[in-house]
């Protein structure tokens, strides 16, 4: 209406303004309050679909990155070895460098405030387990040879937490509207060990 | 005047619009396009994951199939049976057909959406296979990787939005490879029996892997315990005997993992389990004969070795006597007519007193009669051939034998008996402080099998051996020959009267040295029971010949009278029998085919048996002795398909 009422403004301005209309100078502030109507809640909705969007990416590269991460350690089992058997095997890899792995394919991710968990199960019971920050992720030999853990067939688990702040929290009713909200993104990926 | 400002301003928002246009098209396209190729990427890995694993399990079968040996495969490509190889180039799926295993990989990844052209072009899988080790994968060598395969699968993804910024087309690739892997599982008890398998003991066992006789010893293993049988309490003819498990209250069975039943079996006192068990269906995987794929290691001879005969058996000596590899039997008088020895059958019996001393070592000696002509030599050889007829007896008559058992294969073929006695024994220690220690570092390899019988499925590698024995021996005394009944395998007694005897034993070790590449594949084998001395139908790379057990009906697994006969099973003995007791340091694999048992017997109330992994039907504690093992040091080298990269 506004659009059309303008335009005919431009095109007639005596007839409109002979219609009983009134006149255009004191319309000014119309455009003002449909913007607050429709544009506020059109920038929430603009807002949520970019905010929701970051999340899903960011939980997909997670996901992502954490079933890297378990297919990389799965190839390097017990049996990854360069030597004949019985021979030290220097191919194992630390939790350091699977984290290195989970970093590389992790793009977006900071390092510095995920959280990884690497587990491996046996059975219904747990053989081993280690946490660390995606950062500053330890030398050691993972999967362990304790209780067996690097055996064919054991499962290994790998859980990524990252915290994700959003802006939309702030829109929520009730929250505090001068801080990003925060949401922790967990994700994990099991495979057993191949070889 | 509105007019008037949009006469002056209007253009403005279309030009930064514009440019703006620029920039949210880039980031557009970094959302799209990029998050589209991430989800092709995953698409990608696992069409070429599961094309990598279908080709090489189907190459696992194969190679299963011609009985080939894991280190002499080879890539003729020429049948239903045989290996294809592509000498690593990568070969697309359009020039691979049936009946090639790679075929098996396009299948794979046709299945999965990726074909060779597919999506109107834009896609290409490739598949590369070669015998050795891939180029691409880490830790990988020819020691560990014997065949191959790599696939590739790539699609190319138009850019939607990115074509702004000049890409029109992103190439996204993924790779895997499978590979025929040489594989251990340091188990440190793997009981095979399933139900339906019965020991015959008085009474008989069916379908139990762990039993104790009396109320009290436990197993503790450090490297887990793995059984092969789902009974329950319920009683089953010729089927379950019982629980799987079977004790008293005041046994105890302790692993540091859950102690693993197959589907749905169950133990008698749950409670004396530490820490638990854990029940998982299926009835394959963990619970196949872990050396499946492997045929059973052949006599490292090619050639027949010289023979040695020892008059009545005896070697008894108070001195130190060294004795080379020679095709041992014992005699008990020379034929005068034929100038050959009348072979009597009997066992090879070593004592020795005082400093006496008895070594079996590369450079020894026959003391007795050696044959000269038509042998090939295995003196001076790093790892040579022993073979012995009749069986071995150390320490029946003296208590303080000493006996050193250096590098090599040790092939116990059977014991001649024609009746079903206690009596069938192959090999045996007695004694109350015998001592058997062990020289060299490539270790021993005891193989306890029988001559061939008479539908030709002999030992790989005894016939001829046991044929030049014949034409060695005087045709009056006992055959020796792949026709002659009576020769069987009998069970393998290690069984000291005290815990003063000692056995220290160890198993192949390939890194030993001068170890013949036939054998490669055996590392860590100390005690290898001929699967042909079971009821149950094996198959020569170690499958079963059978279908799964039908609940209430007969066991299709279970050879029938003719084929046991056939295969020379001991009478009345159908369940080959490993007795273990005295003060044990055994490293390496004690393999016995399913259908098989061992028992540990003490009799101290301690037995440390060392880095042993056990292989057998159902382990039966006979004392009530703690038995302790500890890790496998050198456990069983599986062959499996597997990724590797």
């Amino acid at each position: 209406m506004m659009i059309l009422n303008r335009k005919y403004s431009h095109q007639y301005p005596h007839q409109v303004a002979e219609a009983g209309r009134r006149p255009l100078l004191s319309r000014r502030g119309q455009s003002i309050i449909e913007f607050v109507f429709v544009g506020i809640p059109m920038l929430f909705v603009l807002i949520s679909i970019f905010e929701m969007s970051r999340g899903m990416w960011m939980y997909g590269t997670l996901a992502h990155a954490a079933r890297r991460g378990v297919r990389f350690a799965s190839v390097h089992g017990i049996n990854c070895v360069p030597n004949p058997p019985g021979v030290t095997n220097d191919c194992t890899k630390t939790i350091a460098q699977i984290a290195t792995e989970i970093r590389n394919a992790g793009v977006g991710l900071d390092p510095a405030i995920t959280t990884v968990n690497f587990t491996v199960l046996v059975g219904t019971g747990q053989a081993a387990t280690s946490t660390c920050t995606l950062s500053n992720c330890p030398g050691t030999i993972w999967p362990p040879s304790t209780n067996n853990a690097n055996q064919v067939g054991q499962r290994i688990s790998i859980s990524l937490v990252t915290p994700f702040r959003s802006g939309l929290a702030m829109f929520w009713p009730g929250s505090s509207p001068t801080t990003f909200g925060l949401i922790n993104l967990p994700a994990s990926s099991t495979d057993s060990i191949h070889y | 005047m509105m007019y008037e400002r949009s006469r002056r301003q209007g253009g403005q928002a279309i030009v930064l619009f514009t440019v703006a246009l620029m920039a949210m098209m880039g980031m557009l396209g970094l959302a799209v396009d990029l998050g589209w190729s991430f989800f092709v990427e995953k698409q990608a890995q696992a069409a070429a994951d599961g094309a990598a694993m279908a080709a090489v399990k189907e190459g696992l079968r194969r190679a299963s199939a011609t009985s080939t040996p894991f280190n002499s495969l080879t890539c003729n490509g020429g049948g239903v049976n045989q290996l294809y190889c592509t000498n690593g180039n990568p070969t697309p799926c359009s020039s691979i057909s049936s009946p090639s295993n790679l075929y098996a990989a396009c299948k794979y990844a046709e299945a999965n959406g990726f074909t060779s052209g597919g999506s109107s072009g834009r896609q290409t899988v490739t598949v590369a296979a070669n015998l050795g080790a891939p180029p691409t994968g880490e830790g990988l060598s020819a020691n560990n990787v014997k065949y191959w395969v790599t696939v590739r699968a790539t699609q190319t993804v138009p850019q939607l939005f990115s074509a702004v910024l000049g890409n029109s087309q992103g190439l996204v690739a993924s790779r895997a490879s499978g590979a025929l892997v040489a594989a251990t599982a340091p188990v440190s008890l793997y009981a095979l029996n399933r139900e339906g398998d019965c020991v015959d003991r008085d009474p008989v066992d069916c379908g139990i892997n762990i039993k104790f006789e009396q109320n009290g010893g436990g197993f503790n293993a450090a490297g887990g315990i793995v059984l092969g049988s789902n009974c329950t309490s319920v009683v089953i003819a010729n089927q379950c005997t019982g629980y799987t498990g079977r004790g008293g209250t005041n046994t105890s069975v302790t692993a540091p993992t859950p102690i693993v039943i197959r589907g749905g079996g169950t133990v008698q006192n749950p409670s004396t389990y530490h820490p638990g068990t854990v029940s998982t269906g299926g009835g394959g995987g963990l619970f196949y004969d872990p050396t499946r794929g492997l045929p059973q290691p052949p006599i490292a001879a090619g050639a027949p070795i010289p023979t040695c005969g020892i008059q009545n058996g005896t070697i008894s000596t108070s001195s130190a006597l060294v004795l080379g590899p020679f095709n041992y039997y014992a005699y008990s008088t020379t034929n005068s007519q034929q100038n050959k020895p009348n072979a009597s059958g009997a066992e090879i019996k070593i004592d020795t007193s005082g400093n006496g001393s008895v070594t079996f070592a590369t450079n020894g000696t026959c003391p007795g009669i050696l044959s000269s002509t038509g042998a090939t030599s295995q003196v001076g050889n790093a790892f040579p051939v022993y073979l012995f007829h009749g069986g071995m007896n150390i320490g029946g008559s003296s208590s303080s034998t000493r006996v050193t058992f250096g590098p090599g294969q040790y092939v116990f073929d059977g014991n001649y008996h024609t009746s079903s006695d206690e009596n069938a024994k192959s090999f045996v220690v007695n004694g109350s402080s015998t001592q058997i220690t062990t020289s060299g570092a490539a270790g021993q390899m005891f193989i306890f099998t029988a001559p061939t019988g008479s539908n030709n499925t002999g030992y790989p590698g005894l016939d001829a051996q046991v044929n030049y024995l014949s034409s060695q021996t005087a045709t009056t005394g006992v055959r020796f020959d792949t026709t002659t009944a009576g020769w069987y395998q009998g069970k393998h007694q290690i069984q000291p009267s005290s815990m003063n005897a000692s056995t220290t034993l160890n198993g192949l070790n390939t890194s030993g040295g001068g170890v013949p590449d036939s054998l490669q594949p055996y590392n860590g084998v100390l005690f290898w029971q001929d699967r042909r001395n079971t009821k149950i139908k094996y198959t020569s790379d170690g499958t079963y010949n059978c279908a799964p057990y039908v609940t209430g009906g007969s066991s299709t697994c279970v050879k029938t009278t003719s084929e046991i006969a056939a295969d020379r099973v001991t009478p009345g003995l159908q369940s080959p029998e490993m007795e273990l007791g005295g003060t044990l340091h055994l490293n390496g694999v004690s393999y016995q085919p399913r259908g098989a048992w061992v028992e540990f017997q003490g009799p101290g109330a301690t037995m440390n048996v060392g880095g042993l992994q056990v292989l057998s039907g159902t382990i039966y504690s006979e004392a009530t002795t703690m038995v302790n093992l500890s890790l496998p040091t050198n456990p069983i080298t599986q062959i499996s398909a597997s990724l590797v990269e």
